[in-house]
């Protein structure tokens, strides 16, 4: 949403027809997010607005939003500004429910003819929503879309671009008198103190859940674009591009299985199931730090473990791990080279580095690609979808992992359309040279030099006729040939590839055009 | 290729930013504004996201510091994606009187002579008309700044002003500017508080809120939310100095991009790290990480804008941040019969460590010191053996 955003007029005519009121901070915080949340999905900073009315549901007005509504949104902090957000329902399925005016709560069938009666206030869907479900959102004057603008602008974390957003005056103009919230709640859906305790918490753990999956897969797409066995492993994850062989290596051949939520103690392989039960345990636990989590965690597992072999390895890890937090004797190398493995290895790098942005400009020779992608998904569990920077969040990855994260993360009962996987960028350019075609060399080169990667194009200069060059003089920063030449710039191909995996990624909008050319050449 | 070690100023998550932050950054470019917060509160960063809003308006602004230290580590942290105007208020007001007058500030004259000759206000002249009448004027560590400064800025004609203060500093009338004067001077209805910790991770704030003084006139900073990566503080007892330096070493280059700040009680103790880290020749994979000292009156610039080491004095370190702070030898501070003054500086130089602390100490533990810390079953600080 740059300044060049089109400011539509009466857009609501066109628009679905589910409307949200919030106000743009909590807008901010879940595109952040990547999800629609209900209010304890905010940690503790949550602005009072409709999200508060039923725990645990999203309440969305049908054509028309109750002006208290709107002013309740917006009535915590005078610096808030009302917004309404539109969700297009077209495909999502699944039991719903309706709040009558009354107060009173009764089943809904989700369906895309679905309407409300007369006597209900609006629909109630459980949360979260995928932001896929976000069709756009609509500020009341132009002055407070730019005041989210800004917003967004001042923090790392939200992709405006994400959805798409105009002023609409009509729509906060034709606002009902309805009330909200409505009077009270139905007795008989109200819950005891300790079931709606023990609902929450359950909602609460699916939330953590949900962040880790979204952050894990997101570093998988991106430690993918650093080599070829990270590309078949998002694939085989994902289904993006079709059908792909399960990965060799033993611990990332459980990736699959802990997506689906599959019981971590049933896996037989060691190493895996450490490491499977050290990143469900980041996945799950946020009372503590993660460091301590994993620690405490693999503590526990040691003292079960059988083999003396592996207790003996996991317990100089731990003492490695335990050392990383305070000064510290050993430099990166010596500790990769005493700790090998890809368990090991992976959860070293969990303690040398902090954020997913700093392990992606990490590289050490002595790591294999399954270590890196390894620790690519432990380091995603850890920040979560919600701490990742803007250079990580293309459109198509960040849909896509919004509705991850609803249907693998939480257990909604709702299901969405499914947006598809998009490929990591290494998978649309081919391993070996020779399988290289025109439009890979083109796009390439638009890519090389868009981003200015110098160190991954060369020039040729080749004499135009048959007789061969002169030694070039040169001039100042010019070389001089004699005769006529042919010139051009050529991409060096395996710096070329090694270039796609490096930090930063390449932006958004040369990504989405080479995307678009490649595709369309296939 | 040599290791990239260069540190930039990062924008802050959309969930990180408290509501009085996210409330400060709303306050409309024009008018006059003062934000009030304790030490760590996000002050500075206030600062830097609103005059990013400006250099982004291409408005005609200027950040003002009072600390030339701050100054420097702003300029250098900025990046470059826009840019940072800023300067400390001395030099600010001092070229800016030259280029309206050509002429110096005029200064008092002292009595005993002296090099620092204060500014006579009453002798300052105002440029008329106005040039300011479009200027936005960002003022950090604005309690350090005289009144007759403020007054002065406002007989020039400047009317966009966003100041911002703690409040918990120790005033002299006529240097300093209390948070009344402020407002008052600059006719502002409603200053906004900044109440939670920005700096610190949860651990960090845990232990500085440990030796916190407790004066009532400041009341300390809300705890900070959890972070997936806070590490617990870490008390290490060594015997062999120079073991420690290559540790020190070894640890800047596991973390090439980071600050280290080890801070010493004492300038012969300063001196002393200093020698052991020149003399200390560790492997490292990264080769030797730049380390710098700044001793106050020296005159040397500091570089924020490289990881690597700084040593400095406990007296040198007020309003800088690290992203690691090392307290050195916590067992020799001079202040250590006064358990008010003790308190207080372990609060400060505990409270700029933005990721990780590490506290040292060698010999018999004193027995004060060792009263003030947290017990070991409090979980607030892991004790280590070198």
């Amino acid at each position: 949403m740059s300044a060049a955003t089109p400011r539509k007029k009466g857009a609501s005519k066109t628009a679905p027809a589910w409307y949200l009121a919030s106000n743009h901070l909590n807008l901010l915080h879940m595109l952040a997010a990547g999800l629609v949340m209900e209010p304890a999905g905010f940690g503790n900073k949550y602005y009072a607005d409709c999200l508060d009315a039923v725990p645990g549901q999203v309440p969305l007005f049908h054509k028309t939003v109750p002006a208290a509504a709107l002013a309740y949104a917006a009535s915590e902090r005078a610096h808030l500004h009302p917004c309404i957000l539109a969700f297009d329902l077209t495909g999502a399925s699944g039991a719903a429910h309706a709040l009558a005016f009354s107060g009173k709560q009764h089943k809904k069938k989700l369906t895309a003819r679905m309407r409300l009666g007369k006597n209900d206030a609006c629909l109630l869907l459980p949360a979260p929503l995928p932001l896929t479900a976000l069709a756009h959102v609509y500020f009341r004057s132009p002055e407070d879309l730019h005041a989210f603008e800004l917003a967004a602008g001042n923090v790392a974390n939200v992709d405006t671009q994400a959805v798409p957003a105009s002023v609409d005056e009509t729509l906060f103009a034709g606002a009902s008198a309805a009330p909200w919230p409505p009077a009270q709640q139905d007795a008989a859906s109200r819950q005891g103190d300790l079931l709606a305790a023990q609902e929450a918490a359950r909602r609460g753990a699916g939330n953590t859940r949900a962040q880790a999956l979204g952050g894990a897969l997101a570093m998988l797409y991106f430690g993918a674009a650093c080599n070829q066995t990270g590309v078949d492993a998002f694939r085989w994850a994902t289904g993006a591009g079709g059908e792909a062989p399960a990965p060799p290596d033993p611990i990332l051949a459980q990736l699959r299985h802990w997506l689906h939520g599959g019981d971590i103690a049933a896996i037989e392989h060691i190493p895996a199931r450490l490491y499977w039960g050290a990143l469900h345990a980041v996945a799950t636990g946020h009372e503590k730090s993660t460091i301590d989590t994993v620690l405490h965690y693999l503590e526990a597992q040691q003292a079960q473990l059988a083999d003396e072999q592996y207790q003996r390895r996991l317990a100089r890890l731990l003492d490695d791990m335990r050392d990383c937090f305070g000064l510290g004797s050993a430099t990166v190398t010596e500790l990769l080279e005493r700790n090998k493995g890809a368990f090991s290895r992976a959860m070293l790098l969990f303690c040398l580095r902090e954020r997913c942005q700093e392990l992606l400009e990490f590289s050490s020779p002595l790591l294999s690609d399954a270590e890196y992608l390894l620790a690519c998904l432990l380091f995603g569990a850890r920040d979560g979808w919600m701490r990742l920077p803007r250079a990580m969040r293309p459109p198509a990855l960040a849909a896509y992992i919004s509705w991850c994260m609803v249907a693998h993360g939480c257990s909604n009962e709702l299901a969405f359309p499914q947006p598809p996987a998009p490929l990591p960028l290494r998978a649309l350019f081919p391993q070996e040279a020779s399988r290289w075609e025109t439009h890979h060399t083109k796009a390439a080169l638009e890519l090389a030099q868009g981003c200015g990667w110098n160190d991954c194009l060369q020039t040729v200069v080749a004499p135009a006729s048959g007789a061969p060059l002169d030694e070039p003089r040169k001039e100042g920063d010019v070389f001089v040939f004699a005769g006529s030449a042919r010139v051009h710039t050529q991409v060096v191909h395996q710096a070329f590839l090694q270039r796609l995996g490096a930090w930063p990624p390449p932006n958004a909008a040369l990504e989405t055009a080479l995307r678009a050319s490649l595709e369309a050449a296939a | 290729m040599p290791i990239d070690r260069t540190r930039q100023f990062s924008l802050p998550d959309a969930q990180d930013l408290s509501k009085d932050q996210e409330e400060a950054l709303a306050l409309p470019l024009e008018g006059q504004h003062l934000i009030v917060g304790g030490p760590g509160t996000g002050k500075s960063i206030i600062a830097l996201l609103r005059a990013r809003q400006l250099a982004k308006d291409k408005k005609d602004y200027c950040l003002l510091v009072y600390n030339r230290t701050l100054n420097t580590s702003n300029q250098q942290i900025f990046g470059r994606e826009y840019p940072l105007k800023s300067n400390t208020w001395i030099n600010w007001f001092t070229r800016e009187y030259r280029q309206h007058f050509h002429e110096d500030v005029p200064k008092l004259q002292r009595a005993g002579g002296g090099r620092f000759l204060p500014i006579d206000w009453e002798a300052v002249r105002t440029p008329e008309p106005s040039p300011y009448k479009n200027f936005y004027l960002l003022i950090d560590e604005g309690q350090d700044m005289p009144p007759a400064f403020y007054k002065t800025l406002i007989d020039w004609g400047i009317e966009n002003f966003y100041v911002l203060i703690d409040q918990n500093q120790r005033l002299e009338p006529e240097q300093n500017s209390s948070r009344r004067e402020i407002k008052t001077i600059l006719c502002i209805q409603r200053p906004l508080v900044l109440r939670s910790n920005y700096r610190n991770t949860l651990p960090i704030a845990l232990l500085a809120q440990y030796f916190y003084p407790g004066d009532p006139a400041s009341p300390r900073p809300e705890l900070p939310a959890q972070a997936p990566s806070a590490q617990t503080p870490v008390l290490m007892q060594y015997k062999d100095l120079q073991n420690v330096a290559s540790r020190i070493l070894r640890f800047s280059d596991r973390y090439p991009k980071k600050l280290i700040g080890i801070i010493t009680p004492t300038n012969n103790i300063r001196a002393r790290i200093l020698a052991s880290l020149s003399a200390a020749q560790p492997p490292l994979d990264n080769g030797r990480p730049p380390v710098q000292t700044y001793v106050s009156g020296m005159g040397n610039k500091l570089d924020f804008s490289q990881g690597g080491i700084m040593v400095l004095n406990a007296q040198s370190c007020k309003g800088l941040e690290f992203d690691t702070a090392i307290l050195a030898d916590i067992d020799q501070h001079w202040t250590r019969n006064d358990e008010y003054l003790l308190k207080s500086r372990l609060y400060v130089m505990a409270s700029r460590a933005r990721e990780q602390l590490i506290l040292l100490r060698t010999g018999a533990p004193d027995p004060i010191i060792e009263k003030l810390l947290p017990p070991e079953d409090s979980g607030l600080l892991l004790r280590q053996m070198s």
